[in-house]
Formats: structure tokens, C-alpha cells, sequence
């Protein structure tokens, strides 16, 4: 916080503020991207080894793939609501 | 008298001896032994002891008879001395004539050797003894020297040599008294009485009961007194004395001619019944003579024992004698009348003479007694003399000290006027100093209250020019912290501020106040904070309806349903997240971030951690301008105070 507002008085418009400085009111948009782009890679990955099963392992079937696809969605979604609830002080893990 | 004595002890001695080898021949054959012990003792020496012995005995025996002339040789001057001197016969000294045929000492007899050591010592001891002292004494009568040794270092030398010289003058002076002669003994002990010597009184007239001093007395000199004992006891002898001396074919008195027919007597008792020697009661020198020269044949005759034959004779010459003497006597009282005669005019002379004596001793005595009052006047004078000086000194030496005395105290009151005229002198001066120093006091004062003005001006002036700095340095804060290019720090302007205010307390508590990140990053202008609280507004109304403990869903449904929510706008009375915010808009739109605040600060939950941070900067500024509205109160209260 500190690094950030001895950069701003030099640029003093908005963005670059808001960019810089992680402050209190956008706290929540930022749990929202972590989540929503971890989900994306979790569910992502999630598919890829599930794709790959069912290649390999499943004659190319696509309930393999759904099921990574559920898995890798299941675990952002877990990730995205501790970090929520962690926020509120029930859960602490790092996502 | 003694030196004959000593002199007659050994031949005494000597003669016992005999007599006692004489009677009893063991006493011989002691004698004999002791001899032949002495010749044996003498002889041991030699070899041959035993041949010697009884001739050496022998002839020691057979001398016995002739040891008192042995002796005599001994005391050869003695000898012929005494028989001149003795003018009385020295009969009784030798006693029995007849009892002394010498002895047939039986000599072939050798008896036992009896040692009398102890004997033999003592008699040759007391022998040699005697010898010397007899010695001694005849040596002392002849040489003067010898004498004095002799009568002062010899134990009873003195009274023998006295007795000697006694026996010697007595002998020649038959008349003198024998008890005229005083032993030393008997000398008067010299008493000085009390009230001798020099007194200071002026000799008066002669008292007889008085220490007669300026006379010749006893008590002058022991020497004198000497001659005069020995003179004044036998005065009327030596009267006598002279008087025969003077006329030495004179007669002689009546006491002197008494002597020597009591020596006769005395002679004539001693024979017992011999022819008595002719009495000597003759006035006449010649006839004295005659008689002796009778009696000297009597004795000698008496000696021999034939008296009966020359009885008759000497009766005869006896008679002669008293012939003569009678004869003698007449003729003597023919001649008595001019002896008479002539011996009153020598009488007169002699007064005479005696008187002139008298005088000339008178004389002397005045003399003396003159010399001696000359002597104690020139004394007196001499004592007054010294004591009128002394008393002169005495009187000089007060008169100089009353003088010295008297000075002193002069000097002192002088002393005393000095310094009472130094304390007068100094009060004065004191006094005009005084005058002139209260007059310098004065104005001094005076001066110190100008410079106590003087200082307070200064001082109110100093604290003016602090406020000024003061609010010059307060003025640059204002200006900093209301710039609108922010953010922007201040620090420089807030130690310059504080360093004016120095120490006012007011102002370090205002500026302590201040979070140090405000004047370090500088505050946020009101403008971006506005612009911030809509950013604010719009993330709050998003997470208004989160609830608590919210997940994924609860976040998304909140999100969703807060785009439905109606905007409220104004003061709101409703107490939800929707109605603070517009009352805050509000307050904000009329510049009351107080209040603002205040309303944000009643947000809860998400909504007040998304708001947290627009708050502190709120707070921030809200301080910084409290803050600097308190300094400038204190700077215009301090200016205020001043004036």
C-alpha cells in the first residue's frame, strides 16, 4: 500500500490509483476475478485430463471429459467461496 | 725516762734469761736446744750438721752470762749517754749483783730438740721490735728530720720520744715540776666563744667577762698556747730557774735544795740496811758534789759487800763531811748580807725591767687595738661607702623607670587621640559618601527599571515576531494541506511551525496529533474525495446485501440484486446501506465530511471494509484541518495576548 502511494502523487489520475493501490473498495472485484479465472483454469485442466482419458483411456467417450471438466469447476468453486468466507473471517484457505 | 727503758728491756730480757739458765739447768737445756735448734736451722745448709752442733752449743751456753753485752753493742751511743745523764745512781737496775754466779750449763747433755717456734718468733720479733723503736728514738733525739717521721708515722713514737726528751730535761733540770709537762693529750681544747671575731660594733671599753680578741690569749694560735703551758704552770719554777741562771754560783732555793735529799732518801730506802749515803742538805754546789762523790763510794761498797770494813771509814768521812758543810754554811750566812743587798737592787732592776716590759707590751696592745679600729673604720666606710652607691644606682635606675613609665603612657594617649581623630574622620567621610552613593543608588534603580521596561518590550516584541512566525509558518501549512495538486507532503512547513512555536504546548499537542503519514504522503483534497466516495458508492451498493458469512452465491446474488435496488437520494431517514449513502452524498455535496464520515462509519459488514479506506483518508484530513485550525486559534490567542 505504502509503495503505491508514493508512486501516485506523481500520476495523480484515477486509474493508474486504482491500478496501483489494491484499497478497501475493490476488495470484492478482485476476489471475483481470482475466482472466476481460477475457476477457468480449474475447470479447463479439468477437461484437458478428462479429454485425455477418454482418448486414452476411453475409446474417445465424453463423459470423461465432463467429468474433468466437473472436477476442475467443482475445486474453483470451492477455492472462490473460501476465499469469500475467509474474507468474512469462517474459513481461512489460500486460494 | 722510756728510752732508757727501751733500752734496759732487752738487757732485761737478757738477764731472765740467765737467771732462768741459771737456776734451773732444764731451762738451760731449753735454752741449749733452742740454741742448737737456731745453729742447726742456720747450718743446714752446710754438710756436716752434726760436729758443729755442741761446740756451736758450747760456746752459745758459756756466753750466756754476757748477753747483755751482746746487747749493749747494739745501742752503742746509748750507753755512754745514760750514765751522765742519770744523776741519780742506777742501782736499782741492776738487782742482786750476788745472785749472779754464772752457771756450769751441763753440755755434753743432748736433750730431745723441742722447737719453740712460736717462742723463738715472738722474742725476736718483740727483740727487733724494741731495737728499733730504741733506735728510732736516739736517732729522733739526734737529727731533727728523723724526728718529725718519727714522732708523726711510728705508732707511740710520739709519747716515747717524749718521755725521752722528758727524762733528758728532767735529768739535767731536777727541779723542773715533772708534772709541769704536759702530755699532748692533756692540751686544752680550743673554744672560739660565740661573740669572737670582727664585729660591727665600735670596740668598747674592755670587759674581762668578753672574748678579748686584739690580745694575745690562748685562743690565738695553738703554738703560742703551747709556750704559754708549758710556761705559766710552773711560773714561780721558772722564776727559780732564772734566778739560778743568772747567778750560777748563787744558791738555790729552798725547794730546789729539797730534791735531791728526797732522791737520797729515796736511794736509802732502796738499799734497805747498807750504809746510808750521806745526806745532801747542803746549800753549797761543791758540797753537793762531795757528797755525791760519798755516796758513790757507799754504793760501791755497798755493792761489795764490805761494809763492815770501810763502815767505820765513811762514818768518819761523814762526819768530815757535815764539818765542812757547817764550815761552808757559816761562811755562806758571812756572805749573805751583800748577797742580800744585791739581790734587792737586782730585785728593783728586774721590777724595773719587768714594768718596762709591762709598758712596751701596753703599748703594743694600744697599738693593736688602734690598728684594729683603724681597720674596722676604714671597713665601716668602706661598707657605707658601697651601700650609698648602691642606694645612688638604686635611685637612678626607679628615676629612669618612673621616667621610662611616664613616656610610655604619653605615647599611649597619643596613640589613644589618633585613632579617636581617624574614627572621627572616617565617619565623616563616610557620611558624605553616603550622601553621594544614595543619589548613585537612586539612579541606578532607575536604571534597572528602564531595563526591566526595556526587557519586557523586548520580550513582548520577541513573542509578537514569534506569532508572526507563527502564523506565516501556519499560513504555509494552510496553504500545503488546501493545495489542490495532492497529494502532498508538508513536513517542512510543520517543523517550521513547530520550531516557531518553540515551546508552546498548545501547538506540540496540536501537532502530535497528527498521524505522521498525513504530513509525510500529504491529504487527499476534498474534491478527491468526493470522487473517491462515488467510486465507494458504487462497490458499497454492490455488497450491501451480502450476508453475513457469505459465500460464492450469497456474493452473486447480492451483486444481482443490488442492480434492482431503487436509488434513494437526500437525507434519508432509513438506517440501510442504500439510505447512508445517500445522506452522505448529501453532506458531502454540502461539504461536511464530519458528517459524511460519520455516516459511513455506521456501515457494517462488507460494506464498511470496502469503505475503510476512504474513511481513513477522511479522518485524515479531518485531523490535519483540526489540527491546523487549533494552532492558528493558539497563534491568534498568543497575538491576542501580546497586545
Amino acid at each position: 500500500m505504502t509503495t503505491t502511494t508514493e508512486s501516485s502523487p506523481s500520476t495523480s489520475s484515477q486509474v493508474v490509483s486504482r491500478v496501483s493501490a489494491p484499497v478497501s473498495e475493490t476488495l470484492l472485484n478482485d476476489k471475483w476475478d481470482l475466482c472466476l479465472s481460477n475457476a477457468i483454469i480449474k475447470s479447463g485442466l479439468g477437461l484437458g485430463f478428462g479429454i485425455v482419458f477418454s482418448v486414452l483411456l476411453f475409446k474417445r467417450r465424453a463423459f470423461p471429459a465432463w467429468v474433468g471438466l466437473g472436477f476442475g469447476a467443482g475445486r474453483g468453486y470451492a477455492e472462490c467461496d473460501a476465499s469469500f468466507k475467509s474474507a468474512a473471517g469462517t474459513r481461512s484457505v489460500r486460494a | 725516762m722510756m728510752l732508757r727503758r727501751a733500752v734496759s728491756r732487752p738487757l732485761h730480757n737478757a738477764s731472765n734469761l740467765a737467771i732462768r739458765s741459771r737456776t734451773s739447768p732444764l731451762a738451760c737445756q731449753l735454752q741449749l736446744g733452742y740454741l742448737q735448734q737456731r745453729r742447726w736451722f742456720a747450718d743446714k745448709k752446710s754438710a756436716d750438721p752434726t760436729p758443729v752442733v755442741l761446740p756451736g752449743s758450747n760456746t752459745k751456753s758459756q756466753d750466756v752470762p754476757p748477753v747483755p753485752k751482746l746487747e749493749t753493742p747494739i745501742t752503742p751511743s746509748l750507753e755512754p749517754k745514760t750514765p751522765p745523764s742519770d744523776a741519780t745512781p742506777q742501782v736499782p737496775l741492776t738487782p742482786d749483783p750476788k745472785s749472779a754466779p754464772p752457771p756450769r750449763p751441763t753440755e755434753a747433755i743432748v736433750l730431745p730438740k723441742q722447737t719453740h717456734r712460736v717462742r723463738n718468733f715472738f722474742l725476736s720479733v718483740t727483740l727487733l721490735t724494741l731495737l728499733g723503736y730504741a733506735g728510732g728514738v736516739y736517732y729522733a733525739l739526734e737529727n731533727d728530720n728523723f724526728h718529725d717521721f718519727f714522732t708523726e708515722y711510728i705508732p707511740f713514737g710520739e709519747q716515747i720520744v717524749l718521755e725521752a726528751q722528758d727524762r733528758q730535761f728532767r735529768s739535767r733540770f731536777p727541779g723542773a715540776h715533772p708534772g709541769s709537762i704536759p702530755t699532748p693529750r692533756h692540751y686544752a681544747s680550743v673554744t672560739i666563744p660565740k661573740r669572737s671575731g670582727a664585729t660591727w660594733k665600735i670596740s668598747e671599753k674592755e670587759d674581762p667577762n668578753k672574748a678579748q680578741l686584739d690580745r694575745d690569749g690562748p685562743y690565738k694560735s695553738n703554738k703560742k698556747e703551747d709556750e704559754v703551758k708549758t710556761v705559766t704552770p710552773a711560773a714561780a719554777a721558772t722564776a727559780t730557774v732564772l734566778s739560778t741562771k743568772s747567778t750560777p754560783e748563787g744558791k738555790s732555793a729552798g725547794d730546789h735544795l729539797d730534791d735531791p735529799a728526797k732522791d737520797k732518801r729515796s736511794t736509802a730506802s732502796l738499799h734497805g740496811e747498807k750504809i746510808a749515803p750521806a745526806p745532801v742538805d747542803h746549800h753549797d754546789p761543791i758540797m753537793h758534789d762531795l757528797v755525791k762523790i760519798i755516796n758513790s763510794v757507799i754504793e760501791v761498797i755497798n755493792e761489795h759487800d764490805t761494809k763492815k770494813q770501810f763502815d767505820h771509814a765513811i762514818v768518819s768521812a761523814k762526819e768530815e763531811v757535815k764539818v765542812v758543810n757547817e764550815k761552808i754554811q757559816e761562811l755562806k750566812a758571812a756572805s749573805t748580807e751583800p748577797l742580800a743587798d744585791k739581790l734587792k737592787e737586782q730585785e728593783v732592776e728586774f721590777t724595773k725591767v719587768a714594768s718596762g716590759i709591762v709598758q712596751t707590751m701596753e703599748g703594743q696592745l694600744l697599738a693593736v687595738e688602734r690598728k684594729w679600729r683603724e681597720e674596722f673604720e676604714k671597713e665601716r666606710d668602706n661598707l657605707a661607702e658601697s651601700y650609698r652607691v648602691k642606694l645612688k644606682t638604686e635611685l637612678e635606675r626607679s628615676d629612669a623607670l618612673a621616667e621610662a613609665k611616664l613616656k610610655n603612657e604619653l605615647m599611649e594617649q597619643a596613640l589613644k587621640l589618633k585613632r579617636e581623630w581617624y574614627a572621627n574622620l572616617k565617619e565623616r567621610v563616610e557620611k558624605e559618601r553616603d550622601g553621594r552613593l544614595g543619589k548613585l543608588k537612586e539612579l541606578a534603580e532607575d536604571v534597572e527599571k528602564l531595563a526591566e521596561v526595556t526587557g519586557v518590550w523586548a520580550e513582548t516584541l520577541d513573542s509578537n515576531l514569534q506569532t508572526q512566525h507563527m502564523h506565516v509558518a501556519l499560513e504555509a501549512v494552510k496553504a500545503s494541506v488546501n493545495d489542490p495538486k495532492q497529494p502532498r507532503p508538508f513536513v517542512r512547513e510543520l517543523a517550521a511551525l513547530k520550531e516557531v512555536s518553540a515551546d508552546d504546548e498548545v501547538v506540540k499537542a496540536a501537532i502530535a496529533s497528527i498521524n505522521p503519514v498525513a504530513y509525510q504522503k500529504g491529504v487527499s483534497s476534498p474534491a478527491q474525495i468526493i470522487d473517491r466516495f462515488r467510486r465507494v458508492a458504487v462497490e458499497v451498493r454492490k455488497a450491501s446485501l451480502v450476508p453475513e458469512d457469505a459465500g460464492v452465491f450469497g456474493h452473486a446474488s447480492s451483486w444481482v440484486a443490488s442492480k434492482l435496488l431503487f436509488r434513494k437520494s437526500g437525507l434519508a431517514t432509513t438506517n440501510d446501506v442504500e439510505a447512508i449513502l445517500s445522506r452522505t452524498e448529501t453532506y458531502l455535496q454540502e461539504g461536511d465530511f464530519d458528517k459524511a464520515a460519520r455516516e459511513m462509519n455506521q456501515l457494517q459488514g462488507w460494506a464498511k471494509t470496502l469503505a475503510g479506506d476512504w474513511l481513513k483518508e477522511v479522518r485524515v484530513l479531518l485531523e490535519v484541518q483540526q489540527a491546523v485550525e487549533v494552532i492558528s486559534i493558539q497563534a491568534r490567542l498568543q497575538s491576542l495576548r501580546r497586545e
